[in-house]
């Protein structure tokens, strides 16, 4: 029998990778990333035991990390209106390093385009955002997200026709 | 009509596109394996031996602290009944 220390390494090779470019595309920001990949396997390691074959590896891995990512994202939130309104607002260099966009999967010449998107995708609501990187960044399909999101499929097709809706519109108004 | 075709390839669909994967730093796992023993969780076996193991060490305290207050106690009244009886005279 393994043990859960091999067991953790040969599901980090197998999709550390996944989990690392989820968290990239959440948060658009390579430590951060790397934080919340780093959460992600802690709670794999932690849950091992607890983990019951009703689903995939893959999909328990998926969902872990985005509710990951999106604790990590309302942790940052609020800790960006402590320093806009509360007594730290003068902490600048923090502040700056809250809001860095730098993603290593974007092409120089498209970084600017690129942001703009990521920052319309970021102002969607949580289960809309979740779907959307799903399909479009991960290429993940309909029945699949389903799965991640455990919805129906036509949940995760209205949610993506309404993330794709209000991202021309914002985009058409920037543009 | 499904809701999909709405949509034609977009500008902004095509940028998104060619985002690519990336790898992550080879030093990210060891990061983990590190963060591991310091995460690792105390079972509850040994939560409830420790518990129980200072409550018998405060209890033994408190029996040997009693049982040598008595002794004092004891001990005391010895030495005023031996100071009384050093003579057998009531009065002087």
């Amino acid at each position: 029998m393994k043990s859960n220390s091999m067991l953790l390494e040969e599901l980090y090779g197998h999709y550390g990778t996944m989990v690392y470019n989820l968290a990239l595309n959440y948060v658009q920001n390579v430590e951060d990333a790397e934080e919340i990949t780093q959460d992600v396997f802690l709670a794999v390691f932690d849950n091992l035991k607890n983990f019951q074959e009703q689903s995939s590896h893959k999909t328990w891995i998926y969902r872990i990390a985005i509710n990951k990512s999106l604790d990590f994202i309302k942790h940052k939130n609020s800790k960006k209106r402590w320093f806009i309104f509360g007594a730290k607002a003068d902490n600048e260099a923090v502040f700056a390093r809250v809001s860095d966009f730098n993603h290593p999967g974007v092409l120089l010449e498209q970084e600017e385009a690129v942001k703009q998107i990521f920052e319309v995708i970021n102002s969607l609501p949580e289960n809309q955002k979740t779907a959307f990187l799903l399909a479009k960044l991960d290429g993940l399909s309909n029945p699949e997200i389903a799965a991640v999101m455990e919805t129906t499929i036509s949940a995760v097709e209205s949610l993506l026709f309404r993330a794709k809706g209000t991202l021309k519109q914002k985009l058409e108004k920037n543009n | 009509m499904s809701m999909e075709t709405n949509f034609t390839s977009e500008p902004w669909e095509q940028s998104l596109a060619q985002v690519r994967k990336v790898n992550p730093s080879p030093e990210l796992f060891k990061r983990i394996q590190n963060a591991i023993p310091t995460h690792e969780k105390v079972s509850n076996l040994t939560v409830w031996l420790v518990a129980a193991s200072l409550i018998a060490l405060v209890a033994v305290n408190f029996l040997i602290l009693q049982h040598k207050s008595a002794t004092a106690t004891e001990t005391k009244l010895k030495l005023v009944e031996s100071n009384l009886n050093q003579s057998n005279q009531l009065y002087y």
